[in-house]
């Protein structure tokens, strides 16, 4: 996948990445996506926000080859409640690249549970066969990504803050066993309307998912704001994505969930791009004044290459 | 006379006591009886054999006969991934379970190629019902109180599970197709 690609190019494909970036982010280190198909949204679409690059190799955009996909979640680990025992379910029945995504999930989970001990009572998701913390699980089975979906079952115990200070206290656990892996958080999803009970309802969730994306940005975690996509636009779960009339989702809601996952990963890929592409075009620029006259004489004649931006 | 003639008959009736006694077995011969939860070499006979049916046609008939809760049949990967069970020490199976993570409902039915291997099996099978249980407790007591009923069971070289609220018909399903 490496491209070589003389300065004007390269200058071409750094304003159409930033340009990317910018629409993308909009300011924020997580990623807002439009869903693909009729579900309401206010988020700004991927899809139009992505250049189309005419492509001579392995081109990163419009989008990842199914084994650049497989190979950007071959490495992740997905964690969470019930709502994320449900995508593990529907992940086992694809042929795509989900399929091959590691699930450390178990129903009733939460930050709560995942920081008491390991024992008979406790919940932890299962591993081979056992149940081990899910820092131990992740250091065993060596993740490079993880996706986390957690607080549904914090909330009602917890509150809204001390759910948030006890899932960044799970995942700087994570983090001391894993330093180098990468963090992701999903957002809780609504509940189906007026089924909310307790401090477990939808304008607590709302709350919430602003304070785990604020969490994300401050921390340099990446974002993923499932909530928006698969609400109805009133801040509520939209029915036909509600399974059982509560808060768990239907399989439609677990396709438009992998669909995001794909642009996810698109943008992850994008923007890795143009972080590389810009530190070779600083290191050139950053050339010994020495002997200028020969390294114009190089920049001039010799391409540059650059490499897909991607963590290995 | 009389008391040598007495002696006589009382050993004679003696004999056919004991006799009778010793002749008197008490096997059972019918599945509702004692031995199901006994874990046994294979005894298999020739006409259990031809009776016994597969695991998968037995599988069909539950779903035939009862109505599962959005049932999804797991395959390898996912029960080594996750339960540690190796799809290599069995002769066939199956591993079904509700893709709602709301419900709690399990068929489990493995018969394994070595006898040896039933214990661990079983062992693997009951983290699935404590798994079930922990999820369950204190967040769906109508599914808990259905896993609570549940039971790891084997016999001859199989070893299975059910977690269902119809888990009497699935198990009498289960029972007569393989025995």
């Amino acid at each position: 996948m490496k491209k070589k690609v003389n300065n004007q190019e390269i200058r071409k494909k750094l304003f159409c990445t930033a340009l990317t970036s910018i629409l993308i982010f909009c300011g924020h280190s997580g990623l807002v996506y439009a869903a693909p198909g009729d579900a309401q949204t206010d988020a700004v679409p991927a899809e139009s926000a992505q250049t189309a690059e005419s492509s001579e190799t392995q081109s990163t955009v419009p989008g990842l080859t199914d084994e650049e996909l497989e190979e950007y979640y071959g490495d992740s680990v997905f964690i969470g409640d019930s709502i994320m025992v449900g995508f593990r379910n529907y992940s086992a029945k694809q042929e795509t690249f989900i399929r091959n995504i590691q699930f450390l999930a178990v129903g009733s989970y939460s930050a709560f549970n995942a920081m008491k001990p390991v024992n008979s009572d406790n919940v932890h998701p299962m591993y081979k066969g056992k149940k081990s913390q899910v820092w131990d699980a992740i250091s065993l089975i060596g993740s490079k990504r993880a996706f986390i979906l957690l607080g549904m079952n914090d909330i009602s115990i917890l509150g809204l803050e001390g759910a948030r200070d006890k899932y960044k206290e799970l995942i700087n656990k994570i983090l001391e066993t894993s330093p180098d892996i990468e963090i992701n958080i999903i957002s809780v999803t609504y509940t189906l309307a007026g089924q909310g009970a307790g401090k477990l309802n939808n304008k607590n969730l709302a709350q919430y998912n602003v304070l785990l994306e604020e969490m994300a940005e401050e921390n340099g975690w990446g974002y993923l704001d499932l909530c928006t996509l698969l609400s109805d636009g009133n801040g509520n779960l939209e029915s036909k994505y509600c399974s059982d009339g509560f808060v768990h989702l239907s399989t439609s809601a677990y396709t438009l969930w992998e669909s995001t996952l794909i642009e996810y990963a698109n943008a992850q890929s994008a923007q890795e791009e143009a972080e590389t592409a810009e530190t070779k075009t600083a290191t050139e620029t950053e050339t010994p004044k020495e002997t200028p006259s020969k390294m114009e004489t190089i920049l001039e004649t010799v391409p540059t290459q650059t490499t897909k931006g991607r963590l290995e | 006379m009389h008391t040598i003639k007495s002696t006589k008959a009382l050993a004679v009736l003696t004999a056919v006591l004991l006799c009778t006694g010793c002749s008197d077995k008490t096997v059972p011969t019918t599945a509702n009886t004692d031995p199901i939860s006994e874990t046994a070499q294979t005894t298999d006979t020739s006409a259990s054999k031809e009776t016994t049916k597969s695991i998968d046609d037995i599988y069909q008939e539950i779903e035939q006969t009862v109505s599962l809760q959005s049932p999804q049949r797991m395959d390898d990967d996912f029960i080594s991934n996750y339960y540690g069970i190796d799809a290599a020490l069995l002769d066939e199976y199956v591993f079904s379970m509700s893709e709602d993570a709301a419900q709690a409902e399990t068929v489990i039915i493995m018969k394994v190629k070595n006898a040896d291997d039933l214990t661990g099996l079983s062992d693997s099978l009951q983290t699935v019902v404590d798994e079930k249980k922990n999820e369950m407790e204190n967040y769906i007591p109508e599914q808990f109180a259905i896993v609570e009923k549940s039971k790891v069971q084997t016999k001859d070289n199989y070893v299975w599970l059910v977690i269902s609220e119809n888990a009497d018909t699935i198990t009498d399903i289960i029972e007569s197709g393989l025995f």
